[in-house]
This record gives C-alpha cells, structure tokens and sequence, in this order.
C-alpha cells in the first residue's frame, strides 16, 4: 500500500497544502449542516422523559 | 430561513431554563466554580500560547503549542455554552461540535509532542494516518452518530456510537504519547534536553489523561460535574510548560513565567468579585496560594541563578579586563623589542653592505676570480634587501609606538617623482622594463616630509618591478582638483578584488607572492598608507584583476 510513489506523491508540499484546504473546507461544511439541520430546522429528537 | 436564529421565540427552551443574560444564558443553572474554574483557564491557556507564538517568532513548535491551546480554549468555550445556553437546539449544537474541539486538542497534542521529541516534521505516513483518524469524526458531525437525542428535562444530549470510536481514539492517542515519551527519552538525553523532555511528556500526559477520565467517566455516570476536574490538567500542563520556559528556556523565553504568573493571580483575584460564599471563597484562596506557591518558588529560584551567573559575569570581565592589559603590555614589550634588535642590526648590516660594495668596487685590489665576484654580488643584493627588511621592521615599530617623526616642508611632488624616476631606470633596466613617466611640467606644491613621500613613491615603484615580469611601468603626477596624485602603473602580475581590499593591511601579501618575491615582508604597503594617512591624504589600488596588472595611487592636499 505504501510503496515508493505513495511516498513521494506525499512528501511533495502542495499536496499537503491542498489537504490542509480540502479538510478546511470540509470542517466548515460539516459544522454548517449540523448549525442549519439543529438550530435552524431542529431536525433532532428530542426526549421529554429520561429513561 | 437563517434570521430564524434570532427569532429566539422558535426555539425550544431546556426545561426550567430561565434566560437572564441576553435572553440566551442562564447562569443560575452551572455550578459557580465552572465560572472560576474555566473562564480563568480559558484565558491563561489563550494568553499563554499567544505571547508563545509571538515571542518564538511563529516558529512550528509554537504554532503546534497555539493550537493545542486554541483547540482547548474552543473546547472550554463550548462547555460553558452547554451549561448556560437555555435554547434546546443552541445546546444540541454545542453538544454536537464537542467532538471536533475534543479530537483536536489530542491530535495538536500528540504532533506537538511528536515535533519535540524529533525536532523534525512528522513522518508523511503519520501525518496521513492521523488524517484518517479524524476523518469519520469531520463526516459524520451532523449525523445521529454523533449525537442521538436530546433531553429536555435535564437538557443534555445522548451520544451516539462515534463516541466509542472518539474514546478508543483519545485512548490510543495517550499510549502513543507515553510511547513517545519512553522513545524520545535516550533522543533527548544525546541532545541534552532530558528534564525538559521529560516534564513536556509528563504534563502532555497528565493533561491529556485528566482531560479524558473527567470526560469519559462524566459521560458515563452522566455526572457531568466531573468535567470540572478535566482542565485541572491543563493547569499543570501549562505550569509544567512554564517551568520548562524558565528553567530550560524553551521557546526563547525568559520572563514568561513571572508575566504568566501576574496575569494567573489577576485573573484569580478578579474571580473573587464574582464569588458569594464563603467555602468558594475558601477554595479560590487555596488554589491561588498553590499557584503563587508553586510558581514563585520557580521564578525565586530562577532569579538565583541568574543572579549567580551575573556575578560570574562579572568577575570573568575583571579577569579579561585584567589578561587585556596585560597582553597589551606583553604586545608592547615586544615591538619594543622587535625596535631595538632592528635598530641594533642596522649597523651591522650597513657596514656588510659598505664592505661588500668597496671589494667590489676594488678599493681593496681587483677581485680576479669570477666565482667569488658572483659570490660578493650576492652577498650584495642579499645585504640590501636585508636592509630593506629590517627599515620596514623599525618603521613598523616606530608607528606602533607612535615614535614615527616627520619634518615637514614645503616640497616639490613632482620634483621627488623625478628624483624617484631617475634612481629606479637602472633597476628597471636591469630587470629589462620599460620605464616611462608622465609627471606634471608644473611645480605641484605640498607641505609634506620630502623623504617618507620618497620613501612611498620608492617601495611602489619598487614593488611594481618586482611584481612585473615583462613589460613597462609608468609613473605619474598629475593634479586632480584641489590635490595631488601620484601614481605606479604597472603591466605585472595585477590582483583580485579580494587581494585588493586587504593588500595594505600589516604582514598581507597577494597569494603567489611568496613565490615571485621571496624576500617581501608585507609590511611595506602598510608603513606606506601609515605615512600618507599621517600626510591627510589617500592610498589606494587598482586592479582589473590577476594578470592584468595594476595602478598604485596616493594623493594629498596641494599646498594653497
């Protein structure tokens, strides 16, 4: 799995700085949906009585 | 469908929350030490890591450092939202993003850790790998993975399954830690940072390990008020880090720790004014004396050191100031020397050469046999440039001592360069050169000592055939403004740059030169620039480099 073309596709810096944008990105994406589907929608369950 | 938000009238409220700031927090509902206990963590881990940052230049330590305590601030920050906030939804979403803030913190911690211990990037294999890791948690964030349900009664989420993956991770991250503590150990003690390594791990550790136990058996106990205990790790994370600063000068800082600790007492004496009850009151005073405690005993301690190393200071300056008088004396000492055993051998030499001069001249009889006749000869030459040799010595000598005398007068520049002219073409002739002049017809006046200028012109007319195998040298006078210039144009062996900047420094000789004149000492250039210093005036060379001969000017001021 890790040969010697894994290894210098990965230690070529750009790669890494595309990554770091595409897991920003990511983060932000995720952190949205779950702010719209819980705050603005309240799409979750919610419980009146603890079981 | 956004300013849904502000309609804070659409949400639900937890179950008994009564908002009393801003509509949105209920502080009545959190224990009051959450306030004492987070707010003033949340400060000291941001200010702390912020000066970090900045005082280390943004070096990657110190950016690794930053976000381990941003992560860990944001995490704090969150906390208090699910405490306070009173909007079912509002807190949901806390609950929700605890995961990204939580995995942070190990993640940052473990690669701050790892760059540490190897002061190297991270291996891109496990850079990848951890990437990996936190992958599922970015993903499914918005998902019933996450966060299954919501309480509205005691208004707290359930977790969902990713929360097994997140502990086992956390787990995982924490041995790794302690693996790279026992790893790093023998990496540090070769680069002589053993105790510093040491307390790193030690604090990473515990405050990870605080930071888990308090979360995971808060979770399960659903006594969230064991998460109180958490951050008490991070406390000694940061003190550790402290300590190292100080002690160790991590991070390039040295006065960090009594900043850290003014910053600490205010922040905790603030929290007192916020604080009713005489027990909080009590813990507060505890937790503060701990801290100053601690702390100034560090900074005492510190304080010794430095004090102690002032004093060696100052005693090694006393002892230099002490060896520099001392070698300035011996240094004396020795050109008085070097003046009297010149001056001592000048006579010996002179009658040599006078001697020599007279056999060969016949005063004494024909001298009939040619091998002896060549002999003389070169007891000759070898007397002069010994001559030479030791009137350099004592001119050396006699600027170093400051016993250099001039008498000056009103003289004729271009009548010595004649006189100069005159005296060196059977020298140039016998070392077959061209010699040629180019001296101003008028009379160019300066106040100046007629035998040191002469003495100048000589040793560069005289370097130039030394240093010019074949061809011609030009020596020139001319009026440049308000000054005089005299010049040795050569078409010998020529310079570098390099050789050109430092060629009148003491005992400098362009390289080659060894070879090409043995008997040069280096000294005459430097006895030259003295003499026209002492005449305010300049001295200089040019080259357009080696092989390409070169131009030796002086010029002084032209007597109004």
């Amino acid at each position: 799995m890790y040969n010697k073309s894994t290894a210098d596709f990965m230690s070529n810096a750009s790669i890494w700085s595309t990554i770091r944008f595409v897991l920003i990105i990511l983060i932000l994406v995720s952190v949205s949906i779950t702010f719209v589907r819980t705050v603005v929608y309240q799409d979750f369950e919610m419980i009146e009585d603890t079981p | 469908m956004f300013w849904k938000i502000f309609q804070t009238e659409n949400l639900l409220l937890c179950a008994d929350a009564v908002p009393n700031v801003l509509n949105f927090f209920d502080t009545t509902v959190a224990p009051p030490l959450l306030f004492y206990s987070y707010i003033p963590i949340l400060l000291i881990t941001v200010f702390f890591a912020t000066l970090v940052l900045f005082k280390d230049k943004f070096s990657f330590l110190s950016k690794l450092l930053f976000l381990v305590a941003f992560s860990f601030a944001m995490w704090i920050l969150n906390v208090l939202i699910q405490w306070t906030a009173v909007h079912a939804s509002v807190v949901y979403f806390a609950w929700q993003l605890t995961a990204l803030f939580e995995i942070s913190v190990y993640l940052f911690s473990f690669y701050f850790v790892y760059h540490f211990t190897y002061r190297a990037p991270m291996q891109n294999f496990l850079k990848a790998s951890l990437l990996v890791l936190a992958l599922p948690v970015i993903v499914l964030l918005p998902t019933v993975f996450n966060m299954e349900a919501f309480d509205l009664v005691y208004c707290e989420a359930f977790l969902g399954r990713l929360w097994d993956y997140i502990y086992a991770m956390e787990s995982i991250i924490i041995f790794l830690i302690l693996y790279l503590g026992f790893k790093g150990y023998k990496i540090a003690k070769a680069r002589g940072d053993r105790k510093s390594f040491l307390l790193l791990i030690t604090g990473t550790f515990f405050f990870l390990l605080t930071f888990f136990l308090s979360n995971f058996i808060g979770e399960i106990t659903r006594v969230y008020e064991f998460n109180l205990v958490g951050p008490i790790g991070a406390v000694l994370f940061f003190t550790l880090l402290t300590y190292n600063i100080v002690r160790f000068k991590m991070f390039k800082l040295k006065i960090l720790g009594v900043q850290a600790l003014v910053v600490a007492l205010w922040i905790l004496v603030f929290g007192l004014l916020f604080v009713h009850t005489l027990s909080l009151v009590q813990t507060i005073v505890i937790i503060t004396l701990t801290l100053i405690t601690v702390v100034g005993y560090l900074l005492i301690r510190g304080f010794d050191r430095e004090v102690r190393q002032r004093e060696e200071i100052t005693l090694l300056a006393h002892d230099l100031q002490k060896a520099n008088a001392r070698l300035k004396e011996l240094d004396k000492q020795k050109t008085e020397f070097v003046s009297l055993a010149s001056h001592q051998l000048r006579g010996p030499i002179t009658a040599i050469n006078g001697y020599v001069g007279m056999i060969l001249a016949g005063e004494y009889g024909e001298v009939i046999n040619q091998d002896a006749k060549d002999a003389l000869k070169k007891v000759q030459i070898a007397g002069k440039d010994l001559g030479v040799l030791v009137g350099d010595y004592l001119d050396v000598t006699r600027i170093e001592l400051g016993r250099m005398s001039y008498t000056f007068t009103d003289v004729s520049l271009a009548q010595i360069a004649r006189e100069v002219f005159d005296q060196m073409l059977p020298v140039t002739e016998h070392a077959n050169l061209a010699l040629s002049k180019d001296i101003s017809e008028e009379e160019i006046i300066v106040h100046a000592d007629a035998n040191k200028i002469k003495q100048v012109m000589l040793n560069l007319v005289d370097n130039a055939v030394k240093y010019t195998p074949n061809g011609s040298i030009v020596i020139g006078v001319k009026k440049v403004g308000s000054k005089v210039q005299f010049s040795v144009t050569d078409t010998g062996t020529g310079m570098s740059q390099k050789v050109l900047e430092s060629i009148f420094e003491k005992f400098v000789r362009a390289p080659g030169a060894q070879r090409i004149n043995s008997s040069g000492t280096g000294l005459g250039l430097f006895v030259a620039r003295k003499i026209i210093t002492e005449h305010k005036g300049r001295i200089w060379a040019e080259s357009a480099g080696e092989g390409k001969g070169s131009t030796f000017l002086f010029e002084i001021e032209v007597l109004a």
